[in-house]
């Protein structure tokens, strides 16, 4: 290390101990959502959209708080932003940023032909936030995905897009402790190929958990590509070249499967994991259950329950949903469970710990 | 996560009818976010470090917290026009900056003076008050060129690449580098005491 470089250090060494005494208050988004609303006109918002919408901004303009969807793997480390080269970070006139927008959704811009992650080298690379899909295993129910977004240094082409996601599915950093990667660590995406609604994603590596663990593996890869690509509609998963080693139907294009069987019923959207937040706290979940309802517990660090709530989300559809706890200071962990309805019997399906100002 | 009383996949089932083509919120693709959506996701992401940056520019935790806050709802009432969340990083980084730029310009130049000229002398550094040290170092930031306090803290803290910053201060990737340069040497007398016998 030469001498700048050493005083370089230094200083980086400086900034973040500075930094990270900081205190940053949780009530931002509240008041951003005051702002904007100021004077506005009405915002026109898509149809498809609108139920969940009305939930959202009533959660939103209530109490405002972070919502914990991770845009940045580890989002409490301030060095964890990655950075991008720039091509589509600067600002740029509404017109440019319309067909830029149009291009990445994948569906107008593609290649008729089909297109590789080969034939993508040369293209600029962005920064992008896109839907990693990790598991963890559900008391009673198996192994369901969660959904964190990460932003990723990608090329700009859905293939790169498809190729960061994977490489941040396989690399298994999830924030939250309790989700995890099926997928051995040192697989990579060796080539992505999408042809119409079809990905080929080459992997250099696959697990070996089973047919039920290695079928929900493949959902991981489903969920994460259809996500980074929404043209894509169906993934057929190759191990160096060949057919996974296992039943007959891992090597077959592969879709969605049924939501309500593969993802967790209830994610925390809020408070984040790791958080620290002021009281009150607004707890918003994200999921469905037996008439919607979805229990909501805080306990404290050392186990005892301090709280409980009933949220009501949707019965068989998916929606988010709010409660509000007033807790002194400390330590505390958030559980989302659903009900059945009928014997009073209670699934957990996600947790975060969090600490209270 | 802990054991509970368990159920099977019945009750599940019972819903699966008209669960089956359920999306999680917001969509997967962000490009299909409004600008609540928008506004609420690159929150959760980024407004912690925002206001680090824009705190470590205008040394003021809750003047930091309203420069950000404004940035987003800018990005908020311009959400229409952008529809790219990659490309609204890019437009929070900039209005970041610029925002706390202008607060230290209406700060005035008595108030800069007054910070620039402590009435006391800065202790002498000790290795062991590691605090102490930081301080000075800050405080020799704050006392640097405009364009070079900026580069440093976008470079050294937030981590951006020199394309980034060059696009959120309007400058090239050289003049970067060059700041970059002439700022860290301008720290190096009070870098040099900062960091020994640890």
């Amino acid at each position: 290390m030469n001498d700048d470089e050493l005083y370089a250090e230094r200083l980086r060494e400086v900034l973040h101990g500075e930094g990270s005494a900081m205190s940053v208050s949780d009530d931002g988004l509240g008041k951003i959502l005051q702002g904007a609303g100021d004077g506005e006109p009405p915002r026109r918002r898509p149809s498809w959209v609108a139920p969940l919408a009305v939930a959202a901004a009533a959660v939103l303009l209530l109490g405002g708080v972070a919502l914990g969807i991770s845009l940045t793997r580890g989002s409490g480390s301030p060095t964890a932003t990655p950075g991008t080269s720039g091509s589509t970070s600067a600002v740029v006139s509404p017109s440019e940023q319309v067909s830029q927008a149009t291009g990445s959704t994948g569906t107008s811009a593609l290649p008729s032909g089909g297109h590789s992650s080969a034939s993508t080298a040369s293209s600029p690379t962005e920064s992008a936030a896109l839907a990693v899909y990790y598991v963890a295993d559900v008391p009673g129910v198996g192994t369901r995905l969660y959904r964190e977004f990460h932003t990723l240094p990608t090329e700009a082409s859905p293939t790169g897009r498809i190729t960061a996601a994977l490489d941040e599915l396989f690399g298994g950093n999830a924030v939250d402790p309790d989700y995890t990667t099926l997928w051995p660590s040192g697989t990579q995406a060796l080539s992505v190929r999408v042809d119409g609604d079809l990905a080929t994603v080459n992997v250099s590596d696959f697990p070996h958990i089973g047919e039920q663990g290695q079928a929900m593996a493949i959902q991981q890869v489903v969920w994460t590509v259809t996500a980074a690509d929404p043209s894509v509609k169906r993934v057929q998963i190759q191990v160096n070249g060949q057919p996974p080693q296992g039943a007959a139907s891992l090597g077959k294009p592969t879709a969605r499967g049924n939501s309500l069987d593969t993802l967790a019923n209830v994610w925390i959207l809020a408070p984040a994991e790791g958080s620290t937040v002021a009281s009150p706290v607004k707890v918003t979940v994200y999921g469905t259950g037996f008439e919607g309802n979805v229990i909501v517990r805080v306990l404290k660090d050392d186990g005892t329950q301090v709280a409980q709530k009933a949220v009501t989300t949707q019965m068989g559809a998916f929606a988010s949903a709010s409660t509000t706890f007033t807790l002194p200071a400390g330590g505390y962990q958030v559980q989302a469970l659903n009900d059945n309805g009928k014997n009073a019997t209670l699934l957990l399906w996600d947790t975060k710990n969090f600490t209270v100002g | 996560m802990p054991g509970v009383s368990v159920v099977g996949r019945r009750a599940v089932r019972e819903v699966d009818a008209v669960g089956r083509h359920a999306a999680p919120w917001p969509p997967d693709d962000p490009h299909s976010w409004d600008a609540e959506q928008a506004v609420t996701v690159l929150y959760s992401g980024h407004y912690g470090t925002f206001v680090r940056v824009a705190a470590l520019l205008v040394r003021d935790v809750p003047t930091a917290e309203e420069v950000v806050q404004e940035a987003y709802v800018g990005l908020f009432r311009r959400w229409d026009r952008l529809r790219d969340p990659d490309a609204a990083v890019g437009y929070l980084r900039q209005a970041v900056v610029n925002g706390a730029r202008s607060v230290l310009r209406r700060r005035g130049t008595a108030e800069r003076a007054a910070e620039a000229l402590p009435a006391t002398p800065a202790p002498a550094p000790d290795p062991a008050a590691s605090l102490a040290d930081r301080r000075a170092v800050i405080d020799a930031l704050a006392r640097l060129p405009e364009r070079q306090r900026e580069v440093l803290v976008l470079r050294y803290y937030a981590d951006w690449s020199e394309a980034d910053i060059a696009a959120a201060l309007g400058i090239s990737p050289g003049a970067v580098k060059s700041y970059a340069s002439r700022g860290v040497q301008a720290l190096r007398p009070v870098l040099a005491s900062w960091g020994q016998d640890r």
